[in-house]
């Protein structure tokens, strides 16, 4: 039976999950990464996804754009807004409004701050909501509206962060994926990335971040899931997590 | 002393020549990473076109050129879709490969329909100089020297200015990234190689005013082509002006003061300087491989 079109919808909208992954498998040629990984973003939420290197926690956010083709079990697969996103391309994928600040920034250095900003919003056609965009990444980081001519190479690595993440915001995303946001950052700069996107998540985007610094991402965060070995070994309120002794001895250096 | 003249402007002429035919294979490059060697039949296809409707239809090879231009950029938009696309980000063997056969296809068939004839037409306006005391500038090439800084210009334009050129841009710098602000690099890719092919057609219709052309013509000019690339810097537009005018003055140079013999062996071992102490070519903002 075909639903109609004002209830699916409805449904989208109102009942299904920002995100939602069920078990899922995932990885490169013969090497798998990911294990029946499970997990879901509420809207409104900013979810933390923590666990040490090499845990697999980049081939997830690769897997959500679409870099990386997951392989679901029966029944299983990455949904957005009730919608099941196997088989789309990654410039599909980002056109539904999914975006992402990727690990280590990657902005496009020959380019300049604007012509990155401009270049988040490719898939928008409207001139008047890209300006307003423009103008909401500026609220955001002020110091960008001055260095529009800088070319994004000479940025430094703080600078490049918050780069990535206002060319994220300049696609209008509904949920933004952000990779290790604070890699490589001074603690007081990685601070400063922390605040900003509390900021965004006010603004009314919700956030799926994967990060290092534990203890910052679990106190911006309602949820995490901490990743290990490829698979999910626990998950819950942030306030709760952060109290863990697991999570304590092994994340907090406590 | 006016030899050594006559010589440098032949040369620069000649660089312009150069620089026109050489600018889409670096944009290709640049862009995609594939050395197409199939670039000279490119500028054969270019010739040919200019040659038929000139001796069929009776137009100026000047007034043609955007003819050739459309037509060439189909005929790359065609080619990129259906073969090369499946070879941009293999390694680069691959891409070698597969255009050497490209090279190998269009040659031999332009072969069959136009048999191996040496041929030539003769545009009113293109067979006379401006003269200027003692000094000798023959129009045709002059004009495509001109059409050489023009198209260049426009396609730097093209590329700085509008958004279809930032997203050529952002592809050429991080590919997945560009997927990942919405931009089909498919198309970008078909995009660029029918802008390449397009800009060489031109250059093949200028080429057809002043040079013999034959089907087989195309390796030459993609070994000059290779060449002004690495001068200029792999995949960096604005050096293919540089390395076309530096390849053309040196080699008119040398056939004017040492020997006509000489002048390629000359340019090879420039070539050879170039990469072994400016890889990146001579204004360092090529890539390496």
């Amino acid at each position: 039976m075909k639903w109609p079109r004002i209830l699916r919808w409805s449904w989208r909208i109102l009942v299904a999950d920002m995100l939602k992954i069920a078990h899922i498998n995932s990885g490169y040629g013969d090497v798998q990464v990911l294990r029946d990984v499970s997990l879901e973003v509420l809207r409104g939420e900013i979810v933390s996804v923590i666990g040490p290197n090499a845990a697999g926690k980049t081939t997830l956010m690769r897997s959500i754009v679409g870099l990386t083709r997951p392989r679901a079990a029966e029944g299983g697969g990455i949904f957005f807004e009730g919608r099941n996103l196997d088989g789309l391309a990654p410039e599909q994928i980002v056109r539904l409004g999914i975006t992402i600040a990727p690990e280590g920034a990657r902005i496009f250095p020959d380019m300049t701050v604007l012509e990155n900003l401009y270049l988040g919003a490719h898939a928008l056609k409207d001139q008047r909501r890209i300006k307003g965009l423009l103008d909401r990444v500026f609220r955001l980081h002020p110091w960008l509206a001055d260095r529009g001519s800088q070319l994004a190479g000479t940025l430094s690595g703080g600078e490049r962060q918050m780069l990535s993440i206002g060319r994220a915001l300049m696609s209008d995303p509904k949920l933004l994926l952000l990779d290790e946001p604070s890699l490589g950052l001074h603690p007081v700069v990685a601070e400063h990335v922390f605040s900003a996107i509390q900021a965004i998540n006010q603004d009314g985007v919700t956030a799926l971040m994967v990060e290092q610094k534990v203890a910052f991402s679990l106190e911006i965060s309602a949820r995490a899931y901490v990743l290990e070995n490829g698979s999910i070994a626990m998950s819950g309120p942030a306030a709760e997590l952060i109290d863990d002794p697991h999570i304590k001895k092994a994340y907090l250096a406590l | 002393m006016s030899l050594t003249i006559q010589a440098l402007i032949n040369g620069i002429l000649l660089g312009g020549v150069y620089a026109l035919y050489s600018a889409g294979f670096c944009l290709i490059f640049g862009v995609m990473g594939v050395v197409n060697i199939a670039h000279g039949e490119l500028v054969m296809l270019g010739a040919f076109a200019a040659y038929w409707l000139f001796l069929l239809g009776r137009i100026d090879p000047l007034i043609s050129l955007p003819i050739s231009f459309g037509l060439l950029f189909c005929f790359g938009y065609i080619l990129q879709r259906l073969l090369i696309n499946r070879v941009v980000g293999a390694p680069p063997i691959m891409s070698y490969i597969l255009t050497f056969g490209i090279h190998l296809v269009i040659a031999n068939v332009a072969l069959l329909a136009w048999t191996a004839d040496f041929r030539t037409f003769a545009v009113p306006w293109a067979g006379t100089s401006l003269t200027w005391g003692g000094l000798v500038i023959p129009k045709a090439r002059l004009v495509t020297f001109v059409l050489a800084g023009f198209v260049v210009g426009l396609l730097y334009l093209l590329l700085s200015r509008t958004r279809a050129g930032r997203a050529i841009r952002s592809t050429a710098q991080d590919w997945e990234m560009a997927r990942l602000m919405g931009i089909n690099v498919r198309a970008v890719y078909a995009l660029t190689f029918a802008l390449g092919a397009g800009v060489t057609g031109v250059a093949g219709s200028m080429v057809s005013t002043f040079f013999v052309i034959h089907p087989q013509m195309g390796l030459q000019y993609t070994i000059v082509a290779f060449c002004v690339a690495v001068l200029g810097g792999m995949g960096y537009l604005p050096g293919a002006l540089l390395g076309g005018l530096l390849l053309g003055v040196v080699e008119s140079l040398c056939a004017a003061l040492l020997s006509p013999g000489l002048s390629v062996a000359v340019t090879f071992f420039i070539l050879f300087l170039v990469l072994l102490i400016r890889p990146r070519g001579l204004l360092g903002r090529g890539m390496l491989e």
